[in-house]
């Protein structure tokens, strides 16, 4: 009897375990899939003259998971630079999408752009726990082709630096401000998880975490290449204050605020806010940017459903279509007073938030052109807003 | 890989090596083996520095 429930006890064990080791490695191939999955960007047919290593601005970045590439779009004639930054919150895919689109559509004539579409590529390469996001978003080219872009984590892979802090002490490292306004604090203390956000690491660090090595040869890009213009592009919960928005250091201001009112407002008819870079908050790319180098430094947001609280049910059509019941609810409480963006329609699709981010960076580069003449950079063959909006259909402007 | 992380593994890996010994010859009931495996999973991964 007594050996009965030993061998009872032993094939229990014996069993569970099986399964343990099934889903460890189940999971497991499937996280190491998407870690490697490697995104089919296309230069061929695009403006692209050649592509560098972020690595050239520091060398600390060579051989490391946070190497990306910095593909370059160089008109004929000399002009302005500017940097255009995707992916830096992996969570956002439109800012990583229109980065995409960008850089195999634009054709610049004069002046060069930068484009990094997925600057922090270790949050590509995971999902935030228990947010039951895709691990991929797919779209369909006019060719027919499908392809297949990473949705990822808001922060970097805590394979590439585990463990968190308690207290992320954020420290502009060994650069020297040159536009620090008064009464600004230079470092600052943030929430442990913190560290491995892109987008509270600049100035950057160069042997600091993987994160801030990043930051740093941003930093450095821009100082080395005396780059004129940097646009970070960005995602935001519909229930978030800074939606539909530029983010624009002091030095962008009146470029943002010009772009705004005569381009996408009055001639586009897109509404959009601008708000100010707050002084004291610290790492961003509007802030930290325009504060150690030259560039004019802006941030885009624009609404993306499939990362607010309020959302339902969380998949890849709600990541692309941005349609939302529970968002539809919430933008019928007190008149849409709790959403930040119109979402009367009920949906708010990836093609609209993509078009928005390329009506905006378009608005900016022109605008820097007019009140810098010297700056000015031409880009042919952009994608229209109005075209984007009514075929809501990203894969058509993909290669 | 830096020596805190390397702590940190350390740690994981007695945590695993206990739940599987727990597992494996002191759990009698069933729902509290199954308990066991469930922690054995992600503690594997991390491991395995698998995200």
């Amino acid at each position: 009897m007594a050996s009965n429930v030993k061998k009872k006890g032993i094939i229990s064990t014996c069993v569970i375990l099986a399964v343990a080791i099934f889903m460890a490695v189940y999971a497991g191939m499937s996280f190491n899939k998407k870690r490697n999955f490697v995104e089919d960007v296309v230069t061929e047919g695009s403006a692209v003259t050649k592509t560098m290593k972020l690595s050239t601005y520091n060398s600390y970045l060579a051989n490391t998971f946070g190497d990306v590439d910095i593909y370059v779009l160089e008109g004929e004639e000399p002009g302005g630079q500017a940097l255009i930054l995707g992916g830096t919150h992996a969570n956002e895919p439109a800012g990583h999408m229109a980065a995409i689109v960008m850089l195999e559509q634009f054709k610049p004539t004069k002046g060069t752009v930068y484009v990094i579409p997925d600057i922090c590529k270790s949050g590509l390469s995971h999902n935030d726990p228990l947010e039951g996001t895709p691990q991929y978003i797919h779209f369909t080219t006019a060719d027919g082709n499908v392809r297949t872009f990473h949705f990822g984590s808001r922060a970097s892979n805590p394979i590439d630096q585990w463990p968190d802090p308690d207290t992320y002490l954020h420290t502009s490292g060994d650069w020297e401000p040159l536009h620090l306004p008064e009464n600004a604090q230079t470092t600052q203390t943030l929430s442990g998880s913190e560290v491995r956000n892109q987008n509270r690491c600049y100035p950057g660090i160069a042997n600091g975490t993987l994160t801030e090595k990043v930051s740093y040869a941003v930093t450095n890009m821009i100082k080395t290449l005396n780059i004129d213009m940097i646009i970070d592009l960005h995602e935001s919960s519909p229930e978030y204050a800074v939606n539909n928005a530029i983010v624009a250091h002091a030095n962008a201001m009146e470029i943002a605020g010009m772009a705004k009112a005569l381009t996408l407002e009055e001639e586009k008819g897109i509404a959009i806010k601008v708000e100010p870079s707050p002084i004291n908050l610290r790492g961003l790319t509007h802030r930290e940017l325009g504060d150690y180098t030259d560039a004019f430094a802006l941030l885009c947001e624009v609404g993306n459903p499939s990362q607010g609280r309020f959302r339902g049910y969380t998949d890849e059509e709600l990541a692309i279509t941005g349609k939302d019941p529970c968002y539809k609810v919430a933008s019928e409480i007190h008149n849409g007073a709790l959403l930040y963006v119109d979402y009367s329609s009920g949906d708010f699709p990836i093609s609209l938030r993509v078009a928005r981010h390329i009506a905006t960076v378009a608005a900016l580069i022109d605008e820097m052109g007019y009140e810098y003449p010297e700056k000015e950079i031409i880009i042919d063959n952009v994608p229209d807003y109005d075209e984007m909006v009514a075929a809501d259909d990203l894969g058509l402007w993909l290669r | 890989m830096s020596l805190t992380t390397i702590v940190y593994l350390v740690i994981a890996a007695i945590v695993f090596l206990s739940v599987l010994y727990n597992l494996v010859t002191k759990e009698e009931k069933v729902v509290d083996k199954i308990a066991c495996a469930m922690i054995l999973v992600p503690l594997a991964l991390r491991l395995l520095m698998i995200k």
